[in-house]
């Protein structure tokens, strides 16, 4: 156990203040913007110009278009729903894509690539430093009928006409989210598996444990949480995506949740727009929650 | 790290909790009333009552309001040092031609803002609206809220004689009675464009040009344009209706009639068609006439612009309703450079500024002196598409999408995203 920092001479307030800027940043960037999506979801409509008009005071709050949003959710005809269950759809499919495409690379980079361990880093972090919109962009041209993806699939026999990539098919936009998340599935596990003591790996394989045996009884455990980490860091913004859909797709059988809410805030239905978010993060509040348990527990077993 | 339960922090006493509830109920009202500040509290940035909105129509013409506190500037003045600051859709004014106006008046700096929707342009007028000094391609359903609101100021027709001698005398002004706070600056058809080299219907011919968007031959080939008024207006047109219908019942008619087309027809929905039919990713779209002058800078080799036609619907076999319209000037009120800003509006009604600025931005200027022989001849529009070109006469054949009641809007946009899922 870490031995505390000794107090000295530093006033009491010392250490605590070194947690100011990042309060001070969290509270102007986080919560007062959320108190404002708050009081546009409970507010008011301009009747000229048909935008939000915020009312701060919570006794005045109109609770009337988030109890529309919660039955319009309940209602499995509606939208809202429909889409819900689609985005969540889409999001297990590229989220387990993205483990079983991170991981493999990441076990790779971190046990195998050797010296070559930072040029593949960078190799593969590299592309995305490109704007997401920009790589996004990229794919359009690339899946268009005449572009390079059905140009290799006729060539190698793999196809006999074009596919339509881009008319609105679901594979194109799960695909779109996996290329545009992998990365962030692959940072935490690499971190995670190049940390793993090799000693620990050995004693296992001294105990008679093989390859396999050692991969699924120690390496995979031992990476449990930043699995879940790298699930929860490529689910969460994911879910809230909307860019990919509209760009790779933009038909009512591909659209996503947070297309719903653009299309809402951009238009007169501004308040039932804030009320999605609202729900939409109390909702995905229940993995980062789960994560958060999950990493304590882990810590706390860890320290045991 | 685990602790044990002797080194925890004690957890909250009573008086910790008591203490720190009443802190936060200090403070919520106080983060309220320093946002409420922070706010916009009122809808008439003009000053004065509540503002009540007047729904124009050729039928109701409306005269905006002139006030006290909202004057148009005097006649004669100089013009400002700028630099003019210009708030409109991407590209509307070629940066050649503001070029050539800040050259005209002195080298004045002539800066360009985007923005995307006309919500988006409502939106930042409220909050930044002195910010800019000309407000290009305002639609003509919120020209009324932004002259209600306070938002734009009158003009002074003196520094816009141009204007005066080319504006088309055809072009309606029911929604500004006087033309007090717009002037037109271009004009449009909506219609439909597809690729004849891939789909064999004669959609000119056909009793209904607007069911091709529901001919399952061209399953998951059609796109509509992405906004509440123009995807429904394909519904209410097709049925018969006015693309300003208010009836509920009717509107829930159409809607089903939509859902079911998005439904088994699988459409797009965006306003980018000019990159999309000339790649051949989509073959049949709903669409402005101003954007066919872009398909020719995005057609892939072997591909000649004669492949592509366009249908303005008045114009088919059966002449079927559609729409026109035209997008305004306005000045913010509170523009730093309301003279320049004038003097914009008169410069790009300049015939030679007006045919240099059509060149590149597609969209037509209603003026006088512009003809299709003119258009073509000199190279602006593609001879075959020489019928996307709009005339005087052609006005009274369309309908005019016209500014809605708050709640049939808000029923527009329920609908719309309902059939689009917000796509």
């Amino acid at each position: 156990m870490l031995k505390a920092e000794p107090r000295g001479w530093f006033p009491r307030w010392f250490w605590p203040s070194f947690a100011g800027p990042a309060s001070i940043w969290l509270l102007l960037f986080f919560l007062l913007p959320f108190y404002v999506i708050l009081a546009v979801a409970f507010g008011r409509l301009d009747q000229v110009f048909l935008t939000a008009e915020p009312v701060y005071n919570p006794l005045q709050w109109n609770t009337g278009p988030f109890r529309d949003v919660l039955g319009q959710l309940s209602d499995s005809r509606s939208i809202a729903q429909l889409t819900f269950v689609r985005t969540l759809g889409y999001v297990g499919i590229a989220t387990s894509l993205c483990l079983v495409i991170g991981y493999p690379v990441a076990y790779f980079i971190a046990r195998h690539a050797g010296r070559a361990k930072t040029f593949f880093l960078v190799a593969f972090v590299a592309p995305f430093w490109i704007s997401y919109m920009m790589r996004m962009f990229a794919w359009v041209n690339l899946l268009q009928p005449d572009g390079y993806v059905n140009r290799i699939l006729t060539a190698l026999h793999l196809q006999s006409s074009p596919r339509l990539f881009l008319n609105g098919k679901a594979s194109t936009v799960v695909m779109g989210l996996v290329y545009g998340y992998v990365p962030y599935m692959i940072l935490p596990l690499y971190g995670m598996l190049d940390r793993i003591n090799r000693s620990t790996l050995e004693a296992a394989r001294d105990l008679g444990a093989g390859q396999v045996k050692t991969f699924f009884r120690v390496t995979l455990p031992l990476s449990r949480q930043a699995i879940l980490a790298g699930c929860v860091i490529v689910a969460l913004p994911m879910f809230g995506d909307y860019f990919t859909q509209t760009l790779l797709a933009s038909t009512r059988q591909t659209a996503m949740f947070g297309n719903l809410i653009v299309s809402s805030i951009e238009s007169s239905l501004v308040n039932q727009g804030a009320s999605l978010v609202i729900v939409m993060l109390a909702l995905l509040m229940i993995p980062m929650i789960y994560y958060l348990r999950s990493t304590k527990a882990a810590q706390e077993m860890a320290d045991r | 790290m685990l602790q044990h339960p002797k080194d925890r922090p004690n957890p909250l006493s009573r008086r910790e909790f008591l203490k720190r509830t009443a802190a936060a109920g200090i403070a919520i009202p106080s983060l309220a009333a320093i946002l409420a500040a922070c706010g916009n509290s009122s809808s008439t940035p003009g000053g004065g009552g509540e503002p009540t909105l007047k729904l124009a129509s050729p039928d109701n013409p409306v005269t905006l309001a002139l006030t006290a506190d909202n004057p148009a500037i005097a006649d004669g003045l100089a013009s400002e040092s700028g630099p003019l600051k210009i708030f409109g859709y991407s590209d509307y004014i070629w940066k050649k031609v503001r070029n050539q106006f800040g050259d005209s008046f002195g080298g004045v700096p002539v800066e360009y803002t985007v923005f995307d929707t006309p919500d988006e342009m409502v939106s930042k007028m409220q909050t930044n609206g002195p910010d800019f000094d000309l407000l290009v391609t305002v639609t003509l359903d919120n020209i009324g809220k932004l002259a209600t609101g306070g938002l734009i100021q009158p003009l002074n027709h003196t520094y816009l004689d141009n204007v005066g001698a080319e504006l088309w005398s055809a072009i309606p002004d029911y929604y500004d009675v006087g033309r007090q706070y717009s002037i037109p600056y271009v004009v449009f058809t909506t219609g439909i464009a597809w690729r004849n080299d891939l789909i064999s219907t004669d959609i000119g011919a056909m009793d209904n040009p607007y069911d091709i968007y529901w001919d399952e031959t061209y399953k998951g080939q059609a796109h509509l344009l992405n906004g509440s008024r123009d995807m429904l207006a394909v519904g209410l047109l097709r049925n018969g209706y006015s693309p300003n219908e208010d009836d509920p019942a009717i509107m829930e008619k159409v809607k089903q009639d939509m859902l079911a087309g998005a439904e088994t027809m699988g459409w797009k929905f965006d306003h980018v068609d000019y990159t999309e039919l000339s790649s051949s990713t989509w073959q049949v779209h709903n669409t402005w006439s101003g954007q066919m002058v872009y398909y020719q800078y995005y057609l892939p080799k072997g591909l000649d612009i004669t492949s592509l036609s366009y249908l303005w619907p008045p114009q088919g076999a059966a002449a079927k309703p559609g729409l026109v319209s035209h997008d305004l000037f306005a000045i913010p009120k509170g523009a730093q450079n309301p003279v320049l800003a004038h003097q914009m509006i008169n410069f790009l009604y300049d015939p030679a500024n007006a045919l240099t600025n059509y060149t590149y931005e597609g969209y037509q200027p209603p003026m006088n002196s512009l003809d299709v022989d003119t258009a073509v001849s000199k190279g602006y529009l593609p001879e075959s598409l020489n019928y996307t070109f709009i005339t005087q006469d052609m006005l009274p054949l369309g309908v005019t999408q016209l500014e809605l009641a708050p709640a049939v809007n808000q029923l527009y946009q329920q609908i719309y995203q309902e059939v689009t899922g917000g796509a």
